[in-house]
């Protein structure tokens, strides 16, 4: 039956290779829309994830209730507030960090951890000074934690354990303040104390807000700095499994009054748009099948109208109903399969060539270029679709078909 | 074993209109009958019941001794494609496929088209058109198309080939070539013809001649020999 079904096909030449291209193209769109949308969400993924850690351990911050403070100023006593108190009782560090260490090293999903304790400090150097997030990390901790070793763009990372007050900036934040690799910079803390350090490299995380504002510093440097030796106001960590990460903050969550946050928590309104993203994506995937399913069905309902005639000899000749639905789904399979190929070569063609499309910085980032998301699945899907496509308008064409009925057909169409 | 019909009735609609009214007869194997009668008298009918296209409504037929009405959906196509052959008015060809191709489909069935080549090319030299066998049904004349058609439902060397108006589209050059064939087979191969006919000159050269009148055998007479 796949002979005469492939023949029935080639004989009509134009109307195959218009239904084979509507599949393709449909599948093209599909892959290139979902290449872009997956690729620019990996890169913020990625991006988020790099500066917050798959999850993160902050200190608790409770705002104070009127009644909160009650039995702090007057214990045992009913009270009315005339102007209730206003304020959050918020710690800049973890009461009990080493709790926190114990576990994590214990816990197999973790794949690393690091302790952080920042400050704010001014930044320094001749004439210009601007505020900074001084983050003190332990290098080697750090560069397992987070992605940030891949952001360098010039020195090394680990250098930060090699002793000294090294520092290491943002790089339009070097850029601003006219710093280069080895400059001398001043750090200002709260209390007005100014501190010399020596710039050891610059890493680009792509986000500007970070790179404006965010300088590394050895551990114990940053908490001598603040006068606060041992405390960690953070704990990055990182998951075996990103994809656990929001259940394994909820988990950590209640283990104490810590506030415990996974990446995309922190980052709620890009999930969001990732969300939106996804139903556009389903909801094109389904355009997709239906329209290209039609134009399979389309055909095919005609190739069947048009051979009643011979479905009827072919029955007479001893072909039974499976024979005729096989003939005619298997020119939907046929297209199906030659669309979804077709649909990936030029998906992956056009992907490969949007790839090349330069554009301006976009304020908040600094992407420049059409990221291509390059998943396998995402193929899958695509050719999965294609081949739904021509199972769905096959069948129904060629359920049809093997219902009629040979003797009917010979009388309507002998008369 | 031939064909046995008892009591055949048959209708159509509601109420049932009877087309084919208590017919009862035997067609022996080996016979070359001719099915006569005014437009509308049931011959079709009856030849579509008798060859297992059309459901009868009541009474039996049995072919090779078999109860058609009780053959299992494989049986029965198994019937079709072994022990009958079909020819219409229509060719009824698959324009796709060069004429040796359309020969060879019913061999498809059971993926011997390969093996039956040689079978089908000496058809094709039988009946005058082996010059057609790579060309498309859409390029030759009405009479080699109707040729085709006679060679494709004799492939696969059927017990019993059955006709309705085979010549009702052919001028009389090629109705005469269809004729030699079917009294060809007939002798050589022994395959029981049933071929309905207007044409009462055709009829008389079959060996018996069945005639309905509204659903009812008006004569059946074999020819004086
Ligand atoms: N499916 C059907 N439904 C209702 N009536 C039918 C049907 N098929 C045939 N008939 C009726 O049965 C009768 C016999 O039809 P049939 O086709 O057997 O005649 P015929 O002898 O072959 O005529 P012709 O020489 O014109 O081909 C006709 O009156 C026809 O209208
Ligand atoms: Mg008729």
């Amino acid at each position: 039956m796949l002979f005469l079904a492939l023949r029935q096909l080639f004989s009509r030449p134009r109307q195959t290779v218009l239904a084979i291209l509507g599949i393709g193209l449909g599948t093209t769109a599909f892959l290139a829309i979902s290449g872009m949308m997956l690729g620019f969400r990996e890169v913020i993924i990625r991006q988020l994830v790099n500066s917050t850690a798959h999850v993160s351990i902050t200190p608790h911050e409770d705002p104070v209730t009127e009644h909160s403070l009650d039995g702090f100023f007057f214990p045992g006593s009913l009270v009315k507030w005339i102007s209730p108190p206003v304020a959050k009782d918020e710690s800049l560090h973890l009461d009990f960090p080493q709790g926190w260490f114990d576990r994590l090293d214990q816990d197999p999903s973790v794949e690393a951890y690091a302790p952080q304790f920042s400050v704010q400090v001014l930044i320094s150097r001749t004439k210009v000074s601007r505020p900074i997030r001084l983050m003190g990390v332990v290098a080697s901790r750090q560069i397992k934690a987070t992605d940030i070793q891949e952001d360098m763009v010039e020195g090394n990372f680990q250098d930060l354990d090699k002793g000294g007050f090294l520092v290491i900036l943002g790089r339009s934040l070097g850029e601003k303040m006219g710093v280069r690799k080895d400059g001398a910079i001043n750090l200002i803390d709260a209390r007005g104390a100014s501190h010399p350090a020596k710039v050891a490299g610059f890493f680009d995380t792509g986000i500007t807000d970070i790179d404006d504002t965010l300088a590394y510093a050895p551990l114990h440097y940053v908490q001598q700095l603040n006068k606060t030796p041992g405390e960690i106001s953070q704990i990055a960590v990182r998951l075996k499994d990103v994809a656990l990460a929001r259940a394994t903050a909820d988990q950590w969550a209640l283990l104490g009054r810590d506030k415990v946050q996974s990446w995309d928590q922190a980052f709620a309104n890009f999930t969001t748009v990732f969300k939106f993203q996804d139903i556009m994506r389903f909801t094109l995937s389904w355009i997709i099948v239906i329209v290209a399913a039609f134009g399979v069905y389309n055909i095919l309902n005609m190739i069947v109208i048009q051979k009643r005639g011979e479905i009827a000899i072919l029955r007479s000749m001893g072909f039974d109903q499976r024979d005729i639905i096989l003939l005619f789904f298997q020119q939907g399979l046929f297209l199906g399969v030659c669309g979804g190929l077709l649909g990936m070569g030029l998906g992956t063609l056009l992907c490969l060539y949007l790839e090349t499309i330069h554009f301006g910085g976009m304020g908040h980032t600094t992407i420049d270029h059409i990221l291509i998301s390059w998943r396998l699945s995402t193929y899958l899907i695509g050719f999965t679709l294609a081949f739904l496509s021509g199972v769905f308008a096959g069948f129904f064409p060629a359920r049809a078909a093997s219902r009629m009925s040979p003797i009917d057909i010979l009388r309507a169409e002998g008369s | 074993m031939g064909i046995l019909v008892k009591n055949l009735e048959k209708s159509f609609g509601q109420p049932p209109t009877r087309v084919l009214k208590n017919l009862s007869f035997e067609i022996k194997e080996g016979e070359f009958v001719a099915i006569t009668g005014r437009s509308g008298s049931g011959k079709s009918t009856l030849l579509y019941t008798l060859s297992t296209l059309d459901p009868l409504t009541s009474g039996s037929i049995k072919l090779d001794g078999k109860e058609i009405s009780k053959l299992e959906n494989v049986e029965l196509h198994q019937f079709r494609n072994l022990r009958m052959g079909f020819v219409f008015q229509f060719h009824y060809l698959l324009p796709e496929l060069t004429c040796l191709e359309n020969i060879l489909v019913p061999a498809r069935k059971t993926n011997r088209h390969e093996a039956l080549e040689k079978t089908a090319l000496g058809l094709m030299e039988d009946f005058e058109i082996t010059h057609v066998k790579d060309k498309v049904p859409g390029k030759i004349s009405g009479g080699e198309r109707q040729r085709v058609a006679i060679a494709r439902a004799l492939l696969m060397k059927p017990k019993y080939l059955f006709a309705d108006e085979p010549t009702g589209n052919l001028d009389s050059i090629s109705s005469e070539k269809v004729l030699r064939i079917f009294e060809r087979v007939n002798k050589k191969d022994k395959t029981t013809i049933l071929m309905v006919t207007h044409d009462m000159g055709y009829a008389g050269r079959a060996g018996r001649r069945i005639g309905l009148v509204d659903g009812e055998i008006d004569f059946d007479r074999k020819r004086k020999t």
